[in-house]
């Protein structure tokens, strides 16, 4: 019975997406457990097959992809499951296919300068953006940091920090990251 | 003395065997009763007397838990809670998994969170001891999590698996022990400060206190020890930290 509301629910998004907001698009078979927040005027592509809920147990987390800048963009790919997932974006945010989010966030921006006046940050597009691979899944309240790449394969400990780049095929832990053996 | 005059009143009363002094003796043995409770007394008396909202405060947190006891009694067969349960904030307790919380705990709210309780299989165990603070806690559990008495928590969260909810789909690559769930055990009168991760196969031993932002996999910490580090590389006994601090 769930399963079928949230079908119902996920097509009633899309259609409410494709005729109001030109900046998103969504693939078919979106099935949605809780609120799917989308805010910003940057672009949002997300793929065939994705499921958005929320964690059994926490009433109040929902999932929320925001874009603070015209130019962002936020890809994520096929058969993605986003459970209470924060995903905040300035440049670019791109995930492939089979993503795992649970309960942590992705942003690819520092919102302000590390100087004391609080000014707008100098940052690059090709410095900051962020590329997650294929078959990548992101446990409980792990932070993905800016200018990131994670290959394919890859499992990311609850309660990590992830902020320098990830080979392929290795599963990482802490802060700051390091390798598990 | 109370004792021998309440029955001295009881013999009168059996004697005249008059209503009134029937009623009498039942006044004398519920004093009775309340004279065998004097440190209940004393504190309630003491924060009526100190801080009267606070005693408001408790009286409906005691009210609260009551009624949660009797709805998982009456709803959910799988969760046991035992009276007293002080409840400050919310709680939420769901999955077929059995719960089972001793007497004395209490819930206050730690940022914005009260306790959550998740278990995601049927042979999934939760048991928690007497006098736990349990604020701000989310459990997540898929085999077997046990806590034991007075132990102190913030808010932090508690799994026994990496994975609550789904599972990742490189099962083929990461061909480990990692990805099974595993006990985790939290001894007598521990600590957890703010922002803490318990994973799975860790077991804290009696008295020892796990730092601010630090998780916990896959370890035991001795008895009394001071663990810090994410993810907790070495632990410290309280005893050298004292020292340290008295400078010898």
């Amino acid at each position: 019975m769930k399963d079928i509301y949230a079908k119902i629910r996920g097509y009633l998004f899309t259609l409410k997406c494709r005729l109001m907001r030109r900046n998103i698009v969504i693939g078919s078979r979106l099935q949605l457990y809780c609120r799917l927040e989308i805010k910003g005027v940057g672009k949002v592509f997300i793929g065939n097959d994705c499921i958005v809920s929320k964690i059994i147990g926490d009433s109040r987390h929902y999932v929320t992809i925001y874009t603070h800048d015209p130019s962002a963009t936020v890809s994520i790919g096929n058969n993605a499951r986003l459970f209470a997932a924060r995903i905040s974006s300035k440049f670019a945010i791109q995930a492939g296919d089979n993503l795992l989010i649970e309960e942590s966030g992705i942003m690819d921006t520092d919102f302000h300068s590390l100087s004391s006046d609080r000014k707008d940050p100098m940052e690059n597009r090709n410095q900051c953006r962020v590329v997650i691979g294929n078959r990548v899944s992101i446990g409980a309240r792990s932070v993905i940091c800016k200018g990131v790449t994670v290959g394919d394969d890859v499992i990311v400990w609850p309660g990590s920090i992830i902020n320098k780049s990830v080979p392929s095929g290795v599963a990482v832990c802490g802060n700051p990251v390091r390798l598990v053996k | 003395m109370v004792v021998q005059t309440a029955s001295s009143i009881n013999k009168i009363s059996r004697d005249l065997t008059g209503v009134r002094l029937g009623f009498a003796s039942c006044v004398f043995r519920m004093i009775d009763i309340l004279r065998n409770f004097p440190p209940i007394l004393c504190k309630l008396a003491g924060r009526l007397r100190s801080d009267p909202k606070s005693l408001i405060l408790y009286i409906k947190a005691f009210v609260k838990g009551f009624f949660y006891a009797i709805f998982f009694r009456l709803f959910r067969n799988n969760v046991t809670i035992k009276l007293p349960f002080l409840v400050y904030y919310k709680v939420r307790i769901c999955g077929p998994g059995s719960v089972f919380i001793d007497r004395g705990c209490s819930v206050y709210p730690n940022i914005f969170d009260g306790l959550s309780i998740a278990t995601f299989s049927e042979d999934a165990q939760v048991r928690i001891g007497k006098g736990c603070s349990l604020g701000g806690v989310t459990i997540r559990c898929h085999k077997k999590i046990v806590i034991d008495d007075r132990a102190m928590f913030a808010n932090c969260l508690i799994q026994d698996a990496l994975f609550s909810v789904s599972n990742p789909i490189n099962l083929k690559i990461h061909e480990k022990n990692y990805l099974s769930p595993l006990d985790v055990h939290i001894g007598k009168k521990v600590w957890l400060a703010g922002q803490t991760i318990v994973l799975r196969g860790s077991n804290i031993a009696d008295e020892s206190i796990i730092a601010t932002g630090s998780t916990c996999f896959d370890r035991d910490i001795s008895k009394s020890h001071l663990a810090i580090g994410n993810p907790i590389s070495r632990s410290v006994s309280v005893k050298k930290i004292e020292k340290m601090v008295e400078g010898k």
